[in-house]
């Protein structure tokens, strides 16, 4: 999904598909806040709902990019906030870290990006999912290379039967 | 009309290659093409990585002599860090290299080139292999080898946590020593290491040179090739391996030129093929003439050979005469590697 | 005892898990009693065509290991597999890409470049080995250096995996064992204990219930406490995200877990997850601080993908700076 072949004439086509893990107290109840509210923002950004943005694991992240996502989006609370104390502290610090991965990885920054987004600032979350929407279209897709798979069904299948005729290694 | 034998791939040597062999209309061989098809790009990817993980890095360049780039590594950093270790971990380091060149050697000895000439070339392929050689030699002869490798291998373990990619270099230091209760081992460990070494050229003795099919091959045309030499010796051009000077004498035996190992790209430079991704070092003064022996090539020799024909003989003084009786004629030959 | 056909071949590799086989000392003489190794490039005769020859199925069991960089490697891998019945894969390339999968931080063309045109040891070079080179005799052929490396199980389909640089003795004993008693688990296994080195390390009983690293230090910045947790004294130490079953010998000799035998089962991206592990360990509250000891863990993507770029869900570097608005991206 990530791999899409994009030509010059087609760029203008391409709509960014944007992951984002908001925390359940603050930012998911921005975002709430922000559609009861009837602002506009742009419909790229898929929304996931975690209770603390410490549950990010890292891993969430580079699936979301190896599965098609052209960018990550982070929401927590404003440090000094977390409804579990340290929460947000901790999603800093793995995001600091694994921003310097993905930059050793030639992932551009405005590709991962962690915010402070309070219960009451809908419109912060109109204003970062519109900027993030069109920084990520100026970049184009994210191109990761495929992971190869072995393209042998049918050798597979010639093995299995081996394996299943002769019983395997061991014969007793 | 021209033929073409491959060898695909080589075997009993560390590392892939193989062999295209061109036939000319007569059937003789035209010319043949040793190649190594493969690349792993060491020498890019290390860069950006950390200086102090280079020691473990190299290592995977060769999991038969990782020991060997780790050292190399280890000194690098040495001298990168601008630190002189002191004279303890110089004793490890080198103690470390001593355990593993005994164990190379012999696994070379044994299992690799041996089997060429314990079984013979003349032998089934199914026998030309370290059980063809216990076949040979007898059991005991195997079981020593064995036994003589697994006790060196341990203590390469004690002292570099592994014995295939040990971990202990640091710059001016090494991350590990020895307790004295353990001191023992390693003595013990190197008076059996004597006794298999001479237990080895009796075997040589037996095998090869009272062989005349064999000495008439090994000292022929064929299987000579007169370079220059290379090998590290210390202040006295004996023989050292952990620390001196890189030291290359001409195909006539005399010394060309004596430098630190830091200094090498002064005296030595690579030349690219485009049929093979190996790289071939030769004497930058020199230059590159092609694939030819002799004074006007810069073409050079390193390894067990090089390394003694570079240098005047072995520290050890007990070695030097059993040295000087075994290779009295046929010092310039590949095969006396073995 | 079972006699059963197997065989031991390398890939981009380098020879230290075939070296891993012989440390195995007496044992393989029991090993060469009850298996017939038809190929074992490193240390027998047989050669590709007798493998071709074999009818598909005939090996029982093939080691392969190293990862897969060139296209000769790539038919080799396949070749073993259309002749063998199981294929373990053999040691951290094959399992996860191994060190050689750093080659994926970089193109394949930079590769090529840097050592046959760049490197400092070359004497005005311009030329890079070629596929295909007409030789006055004849033409000489070599394998296609690939765009980038892949682990086995990217290549063909594996059966078992026996991870580690190379796999410990303990661990190829055991799997040895069960492959002769037919006790094999279910197939695609790891076979290793699915649980973090810290469960086996020498050093567990010191290591404290919360970490508070104040500051991060490289191998050699400070001496190694050789009887207390290398993490909790603040050196970079991978074993809560790496499994155990190799007895931990690089803490033995004082060193830090550089993680080669790789991620416990549950994990996905070992490099992500190391993420996360490292980021829990410290206490920095504000950016600035927390950038500041970022800046002492000078190499995160090479310290956490050391053996397993390849395996994990980036796999490989973005073309970088080619990245423009009209690049085609295929």
């Amino acid at each position: 999904m990530s791999e899409t072949d994009v030509n010059n004439n087609d760029l203008h086509l391409f709509e960014p598909r944007i992951v984002a893990f908001f925390c359940n107290w603050c930012t998911y109840t921005a975002a709430d806040l922000a559609g009861v509210s009837r602002l506009r923002y742009a419909p790229n950004v898929r929304v996931i709902r975690v209770m603390c943005s410490g549950r990010l694991d890292p891993q969430f992240v580079v699936s979301a990019l190896r599965q098609g996502a052209d960018g990550v989006l982070i929401g927590g609370c404003h440090p000094g906030d977390c409804h579990y104390q340290e929460g947000n502290f901790k999603a800093l610090r793995r995001y600091k870290l694994l921003k310097r991965l993905l930059r050793t990885m030639g992932i551009e920054e405005e590709r991962v990006r962690l915010e402070w987004i309070a219960a009451s600032e809908g419109d912060k979350v109109q204003r970062v999912m519109n900027e993030m929407t069109e920084q990520i279209r100026a970049l184009g897709p994210l191109c990761l290379t495929p992971i190869p798979q072995p393209d042998f069904e049918s050798l597979q299948e010639e093995v299995l039967t081996v394996v299943r005729e002769e019983g395997g290694v061991c014969h007793g | 009309m021209n033929r073409k034998i491959v060898i695909d791939p080589i075997t009993r040597l560390e590392g892939h290659g193989k062999i295209d062999i061109f036939l000319n209309n007569e059937g003789d061989v035209d010319r043949a093409y040793f190649q190594v098809p493969e690349l792993r790009g060491f020498e890019k990817f290390a860069q950006g990585r950390p200086s102090e993980d280079m020691p473990q890095i190299t290592s995977r360049i060769c999991g038969v002599c990782p020991t060997a780039h780790h050292m190399a590594a280890t000194k690098a950093l040495d001298d990168l860090y601008q630190v002189k270790p002191p004279s303890a971990t110089k004793k490890l380091r080198e103690l470390m290299y001593c355990l593993f060149f005994i164990e190379d050697h012999a696994l070379h000895f044994y299992f690799l080139g041996g089997p060429d000439f314990v079984v013979g070339p003349d032998a089934p392929k199914t026998q030309r292999n370290i059980l063809g050689v216990i076949g040979q030699a007898g059991l005991e002869v195997g079981k020593k080898v064995i036994g003589l490798r697994k006790e060196v291998r341990e203590l390469m373990a004690y002292l570099g946590g592994k014995a295939i990619h040990p971990v202990m270099g640091l710059p001016g230091g090494v991350s590990k020593g020895i307790v004295e209760e353990d001191q023992p081992r390693f003595i013990d460990a190197a008076d059996h290491a004597v006794e298999f070494s001479q237990m080895s050229l009796e075997i040589f003795h037996d095998v090869v040179l009272k062989n005349p099919r064999y000495v008439e091959w090994v000292t022929s045309e064929t299987y000579t090739h007169k370079t220059y030499y290379m090998g590290m010796v210390d202040e006295n051009n004996n023989v050292n391996f952990y620390e001196g000077r890189l030291r290359i004498v001409k195909p006539n035996g005399s010394e060309y030129c004596k430098f630190p190992p830091e200094k090498y790209l002064d005296y030595i430079a690579e030349h690219v093929e485009p049929w093979s991704y190996i790289k071939f070092c030769y004497l930058k003064e020199i230059g590159w003439k092609g694939f030819q022996e002799g004074m006007d090539s810069g073409v050079f020799a390193v390894a067990p050979l090089a390394r003694l024909n570079a240098a005047r003989g072995m520290a050890a003084r007990s070695l030097r005469k059993r040295m000087t009786a075994c290779f009295n004629s046929s010092v310039r030959n590949p095969f006396i590697t073995l | 005892m079972v006699n059963i056909k197997a065989a031991f071949n390398w890939l981009a590799s380098c020879g230290g898990c075939e070296e891993a086989i012989v440390d195995l000392h007496e044992e393989l003489l029991n090993v060469v009693e009850a298996v017939d190794i038809v190929y074992w490039p490193c240390a027998l005769d047989f050669k590709k065509e007798d493998v071709e020859r074999m009818t598909d199925g005939e090996i029982d069991v093939s080691f392969i290991n190293g990862a897969v960089r060139t296209s000769d490697e790539e038919e080799t891998a396949v070749l073993l597999r259309r002749k063998s019945k199981y294929v373990i894969a053999f040691g951290s390339c094959a399992h996860l890409g191994g060190i050689p999968g750093m080659g994926n931080f970089i193109s394949a063309k930079e590769i090529l470049r840097n050592s046959y045109l760049e490197s400092p040891s070359l004497n005005q070079n311009e030329m890079t080995p070629q596929v295909e080179t007409r030789q006055p005799e004849g033409i000489v052929t070599l394998p296609r250096f690939c765009d980038s490396v892949r682990t086995l199980d990217q290549t063909i389909p594996v059966d078992y995996y026996l991870p580690g640089c190379p796999p410990p003795t303990r661990l190829i004993k055991e799997a040895l064992r069960a492959l002769l008693g037919g006790e094999l688990p279910a197939r695609g296994s790891v076979l290793a204990p699915d649980i973090a080195q810290c469960h086996e390390c020498p050093r567990k009983v010191t290591k404290p219930d919360e970490f508070h690293i104040t500051e991060w230090k490289r191998p050699h910045e400070a001496v190694i406490d050789p009887e207390r947790c290398i993490l909790a004294q603040g050196f970079l130490c991978l074993g809560p995200v790496t499994r155990c079953g190799c007895d931990s010998p690089c803490i033995k000799a004082n060193m830090p877990c550089t993680g080669c035998i790789g991620p416990i089962s549950q994990i996905k991206d070992y490099g992500a997850k190391a993420v996360a592990a490292i980021a829990s360990l410290f206490d920095n509250r504000e950016e600035h601080e927390i950038e500041a000891t970022l800046d002492q863990i000078i190499d995160p993507a090479g310290t956490v993908y050391r053996y397993c770029l390849p395996a994990s869900q980036l796999f490989q570097r973005l073309p970088g700076e080619n990245k423009r608005h009209n690049e085609v991206c295929a």
